[in-house]
């Protein structure tokens, strides 16, 4: 599970901390050939960046994922903030549908997250 | 071989080996008028090209979900028509090798895609139609001409192609059409087309020498025949993915006759035809006889006739077809290289072949090689 990362549009950001889940898989597209006599010829035709990130968010920032989602827009994802503030790619959010649903906390639950969902973003 | 990069200078080494190791980090590069969009592209098919002119199609799959392939849609008069073309480099190179060059014909709007389709870009100017029959092209009042020269006017005044007679030539590779020009030096040939395609015209030409006329991947008329440039690729086991090789009487002559010397004002040849025979393929395999009677484009002397006939084939063997199927490693082969082949399985023992055919597809990393010994 990663620290702290931060999605930024323009000048409004949204912090994630990641949950139980958090994934960073690969997204490669590399062909593999065998000659006859047992050569391996490799082509990587490039590795592109993926992160599929459980979250919760507050309201404003569960829509404003959605609102990004729904604009396709690239986001900057910065990927360890912890680590670094200034590292970074560019994004966005490739979810076949809308990544945030509202939900509702159990009653003993006293936290502001009233937008549950996975986002998945893809380097471009 | 491809031997020119997409800047008209010659590929570097360094190209060549990464191209050639056995683990490399290609990379597509898509250009649409002279702007490259390599981040849009989703796929690309399969690049076909044979010897025939059949002007293939490229079919390019590109995101549109920014819009920005919409000037199809807002001003497609200008916007259709325009060059493109798929070449390949290397993460973090900046030469490129041409894969295909040509122009946008056709293109379909698959939300949130785009699908472009690419063809030669002289497909339109093939069709176009030699004199009628009211009013033939004239070949035969004046000439009679080298064969070479002859396609070089349908190609240049009839076609209104780049005329430059050097390696300047924009629509032409000059260089191999004047290895074509020595190679039928003897040729003596006139013609008389009544409504012909540029395309039936030229392929009618080139049957007459088993020779090949392709658009090559740089967009430029190109020109074989056999044995007019040995380039050898040598391939062994550690070359090829697979090998498939198909033994055949079918396109075998023994028995080849070219009426020559024809009258036009009698419809009628002046001469016997010249003849050549093998007896001892005929004698094996059985008379396989062919005729040439073409009242479209004719030769003039026995010269240029016994010429056509050994090289359109009095094989009297059967043929080796050859199908490679190489890594990318052999992704420069072209048309009218050789290929000299070894496999123990089957026997094959440095074989050499004719490439007459070849097929790329950058989704399985593979080159499908067709030669014909």
């Amino acid at each position: 599970m990663a620290g702290t990362q931060k999605m930024k549009v323009g000048a409004t950001t949204v912090t994630l901390s990641g949950m139980t889940g958090y994934a960073r898989p690969d997204d490669n597209n590399r062909i593999i050939n065998t000659a006859m006599d047992g050569t391996l010829y490799i082509s990587d035709f490039g590795g592109k960046e993926r992160y599929d990130i459980p979250c919760a968010l507050s309201t404003t920032d569960g829509k404003q994922v959605n609102t990004w989602w729904s604009a396709m827009n690239t986001i900057i994802f910065f990927y360890d903030f912890d680590a670094s503030a200034s590292a970074s790619i560019n994004t966005r959010i490739i979810n076949p549908t809308r990544p945030m649903e509202k939900w509702f906390p159990t009653g003993w639950d006293t936290s502001t997250s009233k937008y549950k969902g996975t986002i998945i973003l893809r380097q471009v | 071989m491809i031997t020119k990069n997409t800047a008209g200078g010659t590929l570097s080494a360094g190209f060549i080996s990464k191209l050639q190791s056995t683990a490399n980090n290609p990379r597509i590069r898509f250009v649409h008028n002279g702007t490259s969009y390599d981040e849009y592209v989703i796929s690309v098919s399969q690049i076909h090209r044979n010897g025939t002119l059949s002007t293939g199609t490229t079919i390019v799959k590109l995101s549109n979900a920014d819009q920005s392939w919409n000037n199809f849609v807002d001003t497609v008069a200008t916007e259709l028509g325009k060059t493109a073309s798929v070449s390949l480099y290397f993460e973090g190179d900046t030469e490129y090798m041409p894969l295909v060059t040509g122009i946008v014909n056709r293109v379909v709007y698959n939300d949130p895609n785009i699908t472009i389709y690419i063809s030669d870009r002289f497909a339109t100017m093939l069709e176009f139609p030699l004199g009628s029959g009211q009013s033939p092209k004239d070949y035969y009042t004046a000439g009679p001409y080298n064969t070479a020269d002859l396609i070089w006017d349908i190609l240049t005044t009839m076609g209104g192609l780049d005329s430059t007679a050097s390696s300047a030539n924009t629509d032409i590779d000059y260089d191999k059409w004047l290895l074509l020009k020595n190679a039928l030096a003897s040729s003596s040939v006139k013609a008389r087309f009544t409504g012909h395609s540029i395309q039936s015209a030229l392929r009618s030409i080139a049957a007459q020498y088993d020779a090949d006329i392709w658009v090559d991947n740089a967009g430029k008329f190109n020109f074989m025949i056999s044995n007019m440039v040995l380039v050898f690729n040598t391939m062994s086991t550690s070359d090829f993915i697979s090998l498939d090789l198909e033994v055949t009487k079918e396109g075998m002559i023994n028995d080849y006759s070219v009426y020559f010397d024809f009258d036009i004002a009698n419809d009628a040849f002046l001469s016997t035809p010249y003849t050549l025979e093998n007896a001892s393929s005929i004698a094996a395999y059985g008379r396989k006889a062919v005729t040439v009677e073409d009242r479209t484009c004719w030769h003039t002397t026995s010269e240029s006739a016994r010429q056509a006939v050994s090289y359109a084939g009095n094989y009297g063997l059967p043929r080796k077809w050859f199908i490679v199927t190489a890594p990318f490693y052999h992704l420069r082969a072209q048309i009218g290289d050789y290929i000299r082949i070894t496999e123990a399985h089957k026997g094959i023992s440095a074989e050499a072949a004719l490439i007459k055919e070849i097929t790329i597809d950058l989704n399985r990393g593979i080159t499908i090689i067709k030669a014909v010994n």
